[in-house]
């Protein structure tokens, strides 16, 4: 039997790998492949996941006490 | 305790999570950076992790500024009593003022240029870091965390943000000057009087020399513990999926045919 499983990244993840390690499942027959977005474009909005210092935020931040 | 203990083999690394505090390069925009050393010197060089050199800017300004009235003199001439900004100016200590200010931003500028390159360095090298430390003063771990909270704790007291995200040498520096500012300035009887609609006792309750430090201040605490809460998470996702890598994903790993 196989189970295929999309995560976040986040602790959750290592939670579930221990648990069914817990379970007798060996880490040679767990595969975990992260999903990397090779190619990122500009945004003009920072997100969890990114923020460059270009983004709308950075210059607002800046302006808010002028 | 650390869970990585640095046998310098490594050339450059990109974080260091301690006790005290999460170090980590990331890309940041040096006009950004120049800019928040222009609003507040010191405040570039704490976005850059570089502490030392942010807390002597930080409380260089808040002296020279205090002994030349500087503030003071912004008020007065913003609202075009060039005379009274002249007469409340200290000329004794005010020129000391100008290099000191505009080095901080030069620096500012070119060490984020530097700690630009050396991250992408340190990032194509993706070397293995401490990424968790515990100890008899307290733990520190990598996580993701939200950056609107931290946003929004800042938003309540400058420095909350930053202890969210275990930034400890600037909270520590944003809660005490919140105490500071906040008494030196009467902001908080400002506030007051504005709840009664006493408008005009608001204003001349305030003392502005010390208010005027309040409003980069406190956009800074702000934006640097939003920019930081999302690298932080950044790095946290960098350092999972190198762990993920190393240690499931077993050669030859055979995914059964259930076609047949």
């Amino acid at each position: 039997m196989q189970i295929f499983s999309t995560f976040e990244h986040s602790i959750y993840l290592e939670l579930v790998i221990t648990a069914i390690e817990e379970m007798g499942i060996r880490s040679e027959n767990i595969l975990a492949v992260p999903l990397i977005n090779r190619m990122q474009e500009r945004k003009l909005l920072d997100t969890l996941h990114r923020a460059d210092g270009i983004s709308l935020f950075d210059k607002a931040a800046g302006f808010e006490f002028v | 305790m650390n869970n990585y203990n640095n046998d310098n083999t490594a050339r450059r690394y990109k974080a260091h999570v301690s006790l005290y505090s999460t170090t980590q390069l990331h890309l940041r925009n040096p006009y950004i950076n120049a800019w928040w050393s222009a609003a507040f010197p010191g405040c570039g060089h704490l976005l850059l992790s570089k502490y030392l050199r942010g807390y002597s800017f930080f409380f260089w300004e808040i002296i020279v500024n205090n002994m030349s009235h500087l503030n003071l003199a912004i008020v007065y001439s913003f609202t075009g009593n060039f005379q009274m900004a002249r007469e409340v100016l200290e000329p004794r200590v005010l020129l000391l003022y100008l290099p000191v200010y505009i080095f901080a931003i030069w620096d500012s500028y070119r060490t984020t240029v530097d700690l630009n390159k050396i991250f992408i360095l340190a990032e194509r090298e993706n070397a293995s870091f401490n990424s968790y430390a515990i100890g008899s003063v307290g733990i520190n771990y990598l996580d993701k965390r939200s950056p609107l909270m931290a946003v929004l704790w800042s938003i309540f007291t400058p420095g909350l943000g930053q202890l969210y995200i275990h930034r400890g040498l600037t909270a520590a520096l944003m809660l005490i000057f919140s105490i500071i500012f906040v008494y030196y300035s009467n902001a908080l009887i400002a506030v007051h009087f504005l709840f009664l609609g006493e408008i005009k006792q608001a204003t001349a309750s305030l003392n502005p020399q010390w208010f005027l430090f309040i409003p980069s201040y406190f956009s800074f605490a702000v934006y640097d513990a939003y920019v930081n809460t999302v690298e932080n998470n950044k790095l946290f996702e960098s350092e999972q999926r190198k762990f993920l890598q190393q240690n499931y994903q077993q050669s030859p790993f055979k995914i059964p045919d259930l076609t047949r």
